[in-house]
């Protein structure tokens, strides 16, 4: 009994002395932690004017046994579905951060979470695992003001547009973001030259995977410059081995760089740029296929609450080995314009984007192909190259 | 009778609801001095005995212990003035925790001669920021001067970001009032007994 009364003397001393430290004034704000709590939620009605009988913008996935083309493509990203109102995603978002660390934990639910974590069904649960819900969970440790190191499930350093759809100017998502990689997990080191120059590199297992497909792993970098103010260029590349069966990193060797540049060229105006080019080997001995696409983004702030952002793209898939396929199934390349408004209310909070979308596939003719182009009509049958499609979106972040 | 009292129940709410606003923004306005349509905090401060050389190494002293930057010290007829910029967070309420709208930057001038200084903080002017696609808050490179009455879609973060200015400025004013009557030769006096003998 009395060793007990001694030692929650001793704890309790220790806890005091602990707390009478962290008070000192010279603690900091920064040195005390701060937790942020934040999120969004999204949701949108999308009309399609080809009014396809699946009702699906997808457009097709190529022929079945029979020589039909059928749909299941993936011409769009998370807006799969024509004619209702459909819920995007549920986001929460806690973060905690002091002077030498930050741990975030993002959790994300509904229909477009699912498809952006598309490679967590594999958990260890199986499908439905609660590892589907995370689509961050890393942490942070700020060794010096220069240099940090980050060890987790992190989004991609690649490409411009992210899954969050507060940060996109455009709601519907380009081709270059739905062939790119979504999330990595591994361990990450950033060393900042100054606040115009930082480096990252790091291992991660692979691309899209809660698991690895096998013993070797990836390696990601990202070169960031800041060349003048509001001008910024992020080099970015990742070289992964993506075979499921094989040991050695002459497997099926994924490489892909892609650069990422925006700039406010006035106060009202501003320009982005994403162009990337990849490269994937089916397997040992076999030579790469390669894909690439460029997007141009630009938009203008006519006031505080509205602006008009526009967004053209060109996506090479000629190889095949991405998903952007025609309606025969065999690989080809799509020009898309998107037009989006941007009406900001409620303090920021409410984001209502109207948004055109023109999606134009090369046309297939003769050999009776014109029954086998990319989208499908009213009647089922795959007979147009183009689809046109008007979303209203709704967002809300707190 | 009942429908009357319904009628002018309503006629209150909105009349105190149109008074409510009408009040918010102005308060918003007013707590912030205007001098020629731009913000400026301006004083004029005399001190007891403390000689011109010393102020100046107070104010130089001060606004680096401040982080001020781009600190210019320049001569004058009768002593010296020293201008320099700086920057500070403003935050969007968010439902449990704050987020970070912008900054805000202004200029600081402080004048000295002998016996006496004088202060004038001015060109406030509201930077946005966003989150990046690597998840940072960050300028966006669009600005908007302080001044502006209106932000059409955020106008109750905009008066916060206001209100924010006149706590952070008064704060920033009484701490510079209080270092530039720092006087090493009278803390020696004050200092009272001592150990050594």
């Amino acid at each position: 009994m009395r060793k007990v009364v001694l030692m929650a003397f001793a704890l309790t001393t220790l806890f005091f002395n602990a707390n009478a430290q962290d008070s000192t004034p010279a603690a900091t704000e920064e040195d005390k932690g701060k937790f942020t709590f934040s999120g969004y939620l999204d949701s949108y009605y999308l009309g399609n004017f080809n009014k396809p009988l699946s009702r699906r913008n997808t457009g097709a996935y190529g022929l079945n046994e029979e020589g039909t083309t059928i749909p299941g493509g993936n011409a769009r990203a998370f807006d799969y579905v024509a004619g209702q109102f459909s819920l995007g995603l549920v986001q929460t978002k806690a973060v905690y951060s002091n002077k030498k660390s930050e741990a975030v934990i993002d959790l994300t639910f509904g229909p477009n979470a699912d498809m952006g974590n598309y490679g967590n069904y594999v958990g260890p649960l199986g499908g439905g695992s609660t590892a589907l819900g995370i689509k961050q969970a890393y942490f942070t440790y700020k060794a010096t003001d220069k240099l940090s190191f980050t060890a987790g499930q992190f989004g991609t350093h690649i490409g411009y547009e992210v899954i969050d759809a507060p940060i996109n100017y455009n709601y519907s998502l380009s081709n270059l973001f739905n062939n790119g990689p979504f999330y990595h997990i591994g361990l990450k080191g950033t060393y900042a030259f100054s606040d115009k120059v930082a480096l990252m590199a790091g291992i991660v297992n692979n691309i899209d995977n809660l698991n690895d497909n096998n013993r070797a792993k990836a390696i990601i970098s990202q070169l960031y410059v800041q060349p003048v103010s509001g001008w910024n260029v992020y080099l970015n590349w990742i070289g992964s081995n993506e075979a499921t069966s094989q040991t050695t990193f002459d497997g099926a060797y994924y490489s892909l760089f892609d650069l990422t540049t925006s700039y406010q060229i006035t106060e009202k105006f501003f320009m982005g740029l994403n162009a990337a080019m990849g490269s994937e080997k089916a397997g040992s001995g076999q030579d790469a296929s390669t894909w690439g696409g460029v997007a141009l983004y630009s938009n203008v702030a006519i006031s505080d609450v509205f602006g008009l952002g526009a967004r053209y793209e060109y996506f090479d898939n000629t190889s095949g080995v991405r998903g952007v396929r025609n309606g025969l199934g065999a690989g080809t390349t799509v020009n898309s314009v998107t037009l989006t408004g941007n009406f900001t209310l409620a303090d920021g909070h409410l984001l209502i984007k109207p948004e055109y979308r023109l999606d134009s596939y090369p046309k297939l003719s003769g050999g009776g192909n014109e029954q086998h182009q990319k989208f499908e009509d009213s009647d089922g049958v795959f007979s147009k190259n183009t689809q046109s499609t008007l979303t209203l979106a709704f967002i809300y972040k707190f | 009778m009942k429908l009357i009292s319904v009628h002018f129940f309503w006629h209150r709410i909105l009349l105190i609801a149109g008074l409510n606003m009408i009040l918010g923004w102005s308060y918003a306005q007013s707590i912030l001095p205007v001098e020629n349509n731009k913000i400026v905090f301006y004083e004029v401060n005399s001190t007891d005995s403390i000689p011109k050389e010393l102020l100046h190494q107070n104010a130089y002293n001060w606004l680096v212990a401040q982080k001020f930057t781009s600190i210019v010290d320049s001569l004058t007829a009768d002593g010296h003035k020293l201008t320099a910029i700086s920057e500070y967070p403003v935050y969007a309420t968010g439902y449990l925790t704050k987020r970070q709208n912008g900054s805000v930057s202004y200029t600081i001038q402080i004048e000295v001669k002998e016996n006496k200084y004088r202060y004038r903080l001015t060109d406030f002017v509201f930077h946005y920021y966003h989150e990046n696609r690597n998840y940072q808050v960050v300028p966006t490179g669009k600005i908007k001067p302080l001044e502006d009455a209106k932000a059409s879609g955020w106008q109750k973060t905009w008066e916060s970001n206001k209100k924010a200015t006149y706590v952070l400025v008064n704060n920033l004013v009484a701490d510079l009032k209080k270092a530039m009557l720092y006087n090493p030769a009278q803390e020696k006096v004050a200092k009272g007994p001592i150990k050594e003998w």
